[in-house]
């Protein structure tokens, strides 16, 4: 690799920040979730329940208001091991990241997976959550998913 | 409406660390580009560029580069997606009649940005983004893991990919991002997110493509061997990851149909194929959605050597984008290199009537773009 030709001058931006306002059903989901349950919401059409939830089905088109509980046990539906961070850089410890289908619902909800080594994670795993200790109105709240009966 | 012809073009050596500055690169290949159709750039009607604000920097980031894209006082617009679906906005605008020669120029410089961390930014913001774990490889890696458990592929199928198209772009003087790779390099390199490791995913390159293109009778006074775009498909799929089935890429099927029905031809008909494969899986599951192979059975292409540089129906002979893979410009240099293959010029002939060039962008080719391109008007 040859070195640049010419000096690099870093990109000077004061910093910015930016906000998404998450509308009523997330606001639902994350209220929910601080008090350790998983909020979905079933479409009246189809019957399907999607978690987290959205106002429009995916498939139907039509809104969906019927919010239900969905337990916080579940399988797994697809997962990675995340050996590298956002920007690629390696990480010092991997990662276990899966698509979870909790008991209820339809859809997956992502989440990291502990208690279990990398290589024996497979699709369908039992899991369950495991909630934060001083749950917030954050994605935080749910600190990860574990092997269902380790007990958490 | 006249058909609309590619009749001149030009990139640089896409490379994992260029020396030049940003507009220095743009200006060199811009002008190398208007030489080889042998116009100057007043003969421009109007200029489609493709970038991206998060790979610059930059806010509307061709304000800053449209000088150096010979753009000034130009009709000019700009698309963030990938440099094929610039084309597609090129030869629209040839379509509508107001113009009659466009140029296109796609380009992005990895290494003077993070890539993995600029297209994470594309990630839903609200509950995906906020674990800070996933990017576009991890992503990538949820859809290998669906498609490879549906089918039963393996690691050797994925690294056998990146061996033929690494040892193709070894042939080809602009892949330089990465050398020809071996089966067990690949498989020796190291986990990016699993199933995928790092040599099966595109690497940071610096680099930039530019096409000009012309319609009808003004293509054919400009250039003895136009390339015509016979036919052109586009199409999106789901956002959500939990909502897409992971195992096939529905968008590229669409795109590729939408094509084909233009052109009025199909997958028999077609001589070469250049995919923005970013990650190895995605080689089988394209050639899959566009209908030259069955669902799962895309690996035994490549296994029974049919996608070779010799074979029947030779797929990615210029290395590809595991061998170099500028974002934005990507999908564009795929068009550039079958109208290359077309025009007999390029270092590792390939006898074909009909070309098909691909592009993608979003998470795990969420959003696919299908050019069909041909050596008869």
């Amino acid at each position: 690799m040859s070195e640049k030709q010419f000096i690099p001058i870093g990109n000077i931006l004061p910093p910015m920040p930016c906000y998404w306002s998450v509308g009523p059903y997330l606001e639902r989901f994350y209220q929910d979730l601080s008090e350790k349950k998983f909020t979905g919401v079933r479409c009246p059409k189809c019957g399907r329940v999607y978690v987290p939830p959205r106002r429009l089905c995916a498939s139907c088109r039509v809104v969906m208001s019927d919010f239900v509980e969905v337990k916080g046990t579940g399988s797994l539906l697809n997962f990675t091991v995340a050996h590298q961070s956002v920007n690629g850089a390696r990480r010092e410890r991997p990662v276990i990241f899966g698509l979870v289908k909790l008991e209820g619902a339809d859809t997956g909800v992502l989440g990291e997976i502990r208690g279990i080594a990398p290589e024996a994670v497979r699709i369908g795993l039992k899991l369950q959550a495991v909630f934060a200790e001083k749950p917030g109105v954050t994605v935080e709240s749910l600190s990860h998913f574990a092997p269902a009966g380790q007990g958490a | 409406m006249e058909p609309v012809a590619i009749v001149g073009y030009a990139q640089s050596e896409m490379s994992g660390h260029m020396v030049s500055s940003r507009d220095e690169m743009i200006f060199t290949c811009v002008k190398q580009a208007l030489d080889s159709a042998g116009i100057v750039r007043d003969d421009l009607d109007t200029v489609i560029s493709c970038g991206n604000d998060f790979y610059d920097g930059h806010t509307i980031s061709q304000v800053y580069t449209l000088e150096a894209s010979g753009a000034y006082a130009k009709d000019e617009s700009k698309v963030e997606q990938d440099g094929l679906h610039a084309l597609v906005y090129a030869v629209m605008r040839l379509l509508a009649g107001h113009h009659q020669i466009a140029m296109v120029v796609a380009y992005s410089r990895a290494s003077d940005m993070e890539p993995h961390a600029a297209v994470a930014a594309s990630l839903d913001p609200v509950y995906d983004r906020q674990f800070k774990v996933l990017n576009d490889t991890g992503v990538a890696a949820f859809q290998a893991r669906a498609y490879m458990e549906r089918y039963g592929l393996t690691e050797d199928d994925l690294a056998l990919v990146v061996e033929k198209n690494t040892g193709n772009g070894a042939r080809n003087p602009k892949a330089k991002a990465r050398p020809a790779t071996s089966k067990a390099e690949v498989l020796a390199s190291a986990p990016a997110f699993t199933p995928l490791r790092e040599l099966m995913v595109y690497p940071n390159t610096d680099g930039i493509c530019v096409a000009i293109l012309a319609a009808g009778d003004r293509a054919e006074s400009l250039c003895q061997k136009p390339v015509w775009v016979k036919g052109l498909g586009w199409n999106q799929e789901l956002y959500y990851l939990g909502d897409r089935d992971l195992t096939r890429i529905a968008s590229a099927e669409a795109a590729a149909a939408q094509a084909f029905k233009a052109a009025g031809i199909g997958p028999k008909d077609i001589g070469l194929i250049e995919l923005s494969e970013l990650f190895a899986h995605q080689e089988p599951m394209l050639l899959e959605a566009f209908g030259f192979a069955e669902p799962g059975q895309g690996r035994k292409l490549l296994r029974e050597g049919v996608t070779a540089a010799g074979g029947k129906l030779p797929v990615n002979v210029s290395g590809g984008a595991l061998s170099a893979c500028a974002l934005s410009a990507v999908g564009l240099v795929r068009a550039v290199e079958c109208a290359r293959q077309l025009r007999g010029e390029a270092e590792l002939t390939v006898r074909a009537d009909f070309a098909l060039a691909h592009g993608q962008c979003g998470l795990a080719a969420q959003n696919n773009v299908v050019a069909i391109l041909g050596r008869e008007k």
